[in-house]
C-alpha cells in the first residue's frame, strides 16, 4: 500500500478501505477503536514497529486479537535475515498470515503466503490461478536457498557482517568528522546511512557527494534505500568497502 | 575489463556506456527500464553486465563491491549473489 498509494494512476478512493497507523500498539488500539467491528486485519512490516522489541509485538498481537482482527506480517523484506523464522521468531509471536519472498529466492522470483490452517483453508474457495503459476524455477531456487541458509546458519553471519559494517563505518565517519552515521534499520542485516548535519542543505550536499563518490571508487551503494548484507559478504569484503568509505570521507573532508 | 574490486579505484570510474545504453533504451522503454533509480545520474552506473558473489561489473567494465542486495541488480547473465549450485 505504501508504494501503490504514491503511484501515478491510482484512484485515491481505492485506498479508502485502508487506514494507516504509526506502528505503535497505542495508535493501533486508537485506530481499531474508531470502528470496533470494521477492520478485517492488521497488516504490518515488522521492520517498522517501534520500539523494535518483543513487548511491542506482543502488545500489538493482544490489541488485534482483542478487537477480533487477523494479523498479517509482511516479512518480504525481513524474512530469513535475522532468523529463518523471520522477525516473528525473534520477537516470539505468531501472526495469522505471513508473506515472504526476496531472501528465500536468492535473486530468483518467488513469493509465498503462509498462515494457520483456519485462515489458509479459505484459499480453495477463492481460486487464484495464473498462467505462470506452474513456473518452477523460483521454487527450485527457494528449496536450494533455504537448505543453504539453514545448513550454514546464514542469519548469524549476516548479523555479524552487518554489525562489522556499521561499527566500522561509524568509527571512520567520526575520525573524519563528517556528519553521517550508519545504523541498523532495524536489524544490522539491513544497514542504512543517516546524514546528520542539522542544516538540511548541508546534509543533502554531503549525502550527494558521498554516494556519487563511492561508486566512482568501486563501491555500489544506493542513496534512497537501506542496504542488504548477503551471505557472499565476507569480512574481507566489508573491510574493503570500509576502505573505500575511508578514502571517500577523507577526500570529502578536504573539500567541504 | 578491469578486475580490481572494492579497493578505492585509483582512477575514478566513468559511465559512458551506461549512459549511451540508457539513451537508447529511453527511445523504446518507459524510463529506460530503470525502475529503481530515477532520475538517472550521469556519474552512476545504470546497467550491470555480470555478477559474482557480492561483486558486480557494469557495462563500462567497472568492478564494484555491492551492498545493495538485489536492488538495482538485474543482470542479463544471471542474478547477483547467486549460489554456484543453482547456476
Amino acid at each position: 500500500m505504501w508504494w501503490t498509494a504514491k503511484s501515478s494512476g491510482v484512484y485515491a478512493g481505492s485506498c479508502e478501505p485502508i487506514v494507516a497507523w504509526d506502528g505503535t500498539p497505542q495508535h493501533l488500539k486508537d485506530t481499531l477503536d474508531t470502528d470496533r467491528d470494521g477492520f478485517a486485519a492488521v497488516i504490518l512490516c515488522p521492520s517498522t514497529i517501534k520500539p523494535f522489541e518483543p513487548q511491542t509485538f506482543k502488545d500489538i498481537m493482544d490489541v488485534a486479537q482483542s478487537h477480533g482482527t487477523l494479523v498479517i506480517f509482511d516479512e518480504v523484506k525481513t524474512g530469513f535475515r535475522d532468523a529463518l523464522g523471520g522477525i516473528q521468531e525473534v520477537m516470539g509471536v505468531t501472526p495469522d498470515i505471513t508473506t515472504v519472498s526476496k531472501a528465500m529466492g536468492n535473486g530468483y522470483p518467488i513469493a509465498a503466503v503462509c498462515g494457520r490452517h483456519e485462515v489458509m483453508d479459505v484459499m480453495p474457495t477463492n481460486p487464484s490461478a495464473g498462467t505462470f503459476s506452474v513456473e518452477a524455477i523460483g521454487l527450485v531456487a527457494a528449496i536450494e536457498t533455504l537448505r543453504e541458509l539453514e545448513a550454514k546458519n546464514a542469519p548469524a553471519h549476516l548479523r555479524a557482517m552487518g554489525q562489522r559494517l556499521i561499527d566500522g563505518f561509524n568509527q571512520i565517519a567520526q575520525s573524519h568528522g563528517i556528519a553521517v552515521e550508519a545504523f541498523a534499520e532495524p536489524i544490522p542485516q539491513m544497514p542504512n546511512l543517516r546524514f546528520t548535519d542539522p542544516n538540511e542543505k548541508t546534509a543533502n550536499k554531503v549525502k550527494d557527494m558521498f554516494f556519487r563518490e563511492v561508486i566512482r571508487r568501486g563501491l555500489f551503494m544506493i542513496d534512497w534505500h537501506m542496504h542488504f548484507i548477503n551471505f557472499s559478504h565476507q569480512a574481507g569484503d566489508i573491510d574493503q568497502a570500509l576502505e573505500v568509505c575511508d578514502y571517500v570521507l577523507g577526500q570529502m573532508k578536504r573539500t567541504l | 575489463m578491469t578486475t580490481n574490486t572494492a579497493r578505492p579505484a585509483v582512477a575514478a570510474y566513468t559511465f559512458d556506456r551506461s549512459k549511451q545504453l540508457f539513451e537508447q533504451a529511453m527511445q523504446v522503454i518507459p524510463a529506460g527500464g530503470q525502475a529503481t533509480r530515477l532520475p538517472p545520474y550521469e556519474d552512476y552506473p545504470t546497467y550491470f553486465q555480470r555478477a559474482k558473489g557480492c561483486r558486480v561489473w557494469d557495462v563500462d567494465g567497472n568492478a564494484c563491491g555491492s551492498a545493495a542486495g538485489a536492488i538495482n541488480h538485474q543482470t542479463r547473465q544471471g542474478r547477483t549473489q547467486r549460489l554456484p549450485r543453482m547456476v
